[in-house]
């Protein structure tokens, strides 16, 4: 019962995961936990669900996460999802 | 001689450089939900076979995490009416084709499956003509030289003019090359756009052609 808590927190993270691009880019080699490859490029991700994600529609996604790379190299910044997450900072 | 060399290649920039930097469109983000107009094309994508336009990559991003949310669905609705020149100096407005089986193709000399579907929609052209349809080409170009010499190559008769910001906000024109077919009363049949399209634009086309 104690850790039911804990499972619907990670459940849940997953979930925030899979819908927030932003926090599905593994940025240290820690944080990889899957990976996908699409046009001679391999894509690192923070979860399997994100990984599933891009999967779904690996043409779209790999132009996002391209463009995200971009705009974090560009600005310095590391770019953070437009809703709030459930994933502690 | 080393002089000439430098004025020679400094002339070649200047030739050059306006057809690199003059690539403008409408924004797919900016453009339906602000109206906006032409503007330097910044990123592009790809999806389902379309280029998207975007004056930022912020924009671009935006678009790539829900592009559901930026297609149109019109079918069935009175076409918006354009008024327009044909790059050989004739009037030409939708009203007047009225009766006619329209296909408006948005296109763009730096749109690469725009230019290849050239010569394919001028095909169309030829085998429906006598049966009142008619392809009618409209460019965000304002370098009627590249038109004229795009439309030569690929041996285009039907008409094509370039359009405004105004025209391409009013059919919501997002993405090149976007292909929007109107029947004889005048009233959107179906957009189109990319290779998978082709067998449902004929069926399309036929069928609206059939009315």
């Amino acid at each position: 019962m104690k850790l039911l808590p804990l499972f619907v927190f990670a459940v849940s993270t997953v979930v925030a995961a899979a819908q927030e691009p932003e926090l599905c880019i593994a940025r240290t080699p820690q944080q990889r936990v899957a990976s996908a490859e699409f046009g001679g490029k391999t894509y690192h991700f923070t979860s399997e669900a994100c990984r599933q994600e891009f999967s779904s529609d690996p043409e779209r996604y790999a132009q996002l996460y391209d463009a995200l790379e971009e705009l974090e190299a560009v600005s310095g910044k590391v770019a953070a999802p437009a809703q709030p997450s459930l994933v502690p900072s | 001689m080393r002089l000439k060399t430098v004025a020679l290649a400094a002339l070649l920039l200047l030739v050059a450089l306006p057809l690199v930097a003059d690539e403008k469109a409408v924004c797919a983000v900016c453009g339906p939900r602000e109206g906006a107009g032409f503007e330097p094309v910044k990123a592009k994508a790809t999806y389902k076979g379309k280029e998207y336009f975007f004056c930022s990559l912020e924009c671009k991003v935006e678009f790539l995490k829900n592009p559901a949310a930026f297609l149109i669905t019109d079918a069935g609705k009175a076409a918006p009416p354009f008024s327009v020149t044909t790059i050989d100096g004739k009037p030409l407005t939708l009203e007047s084709l009225r009766g006619k089986v329209v296909l408006a193709d948005f296109w763009a000399t730096f749109c690469p499956p725009c230019m290849k579907a050239l010569p394919e929609l001028q095909a169309l052209q030829q085998k429906y003509a006598a049966k009142g349809f008619t392809v009618v080409g409209l460019t965000v170009e304002d370098r009627p030289a590249l038109v004229k010499k795009a439309i030569t190559n690929a041996k285009v008769t039907y008409p094509v003019a370039a359009a405004d910001a105004d025209t391409w906000n009013r059919y919501k024109v997002n993405a090149l090359p976007s292909l929007v077919l109107i029947g004889r009363d005048g009233k959107i049949v179906r957009r189109f756009g990319g290779e998978a399209d082709k067998k449902n634009l004929i069926d399309a086309i036929e069928a609206a052609l059939a009315q």
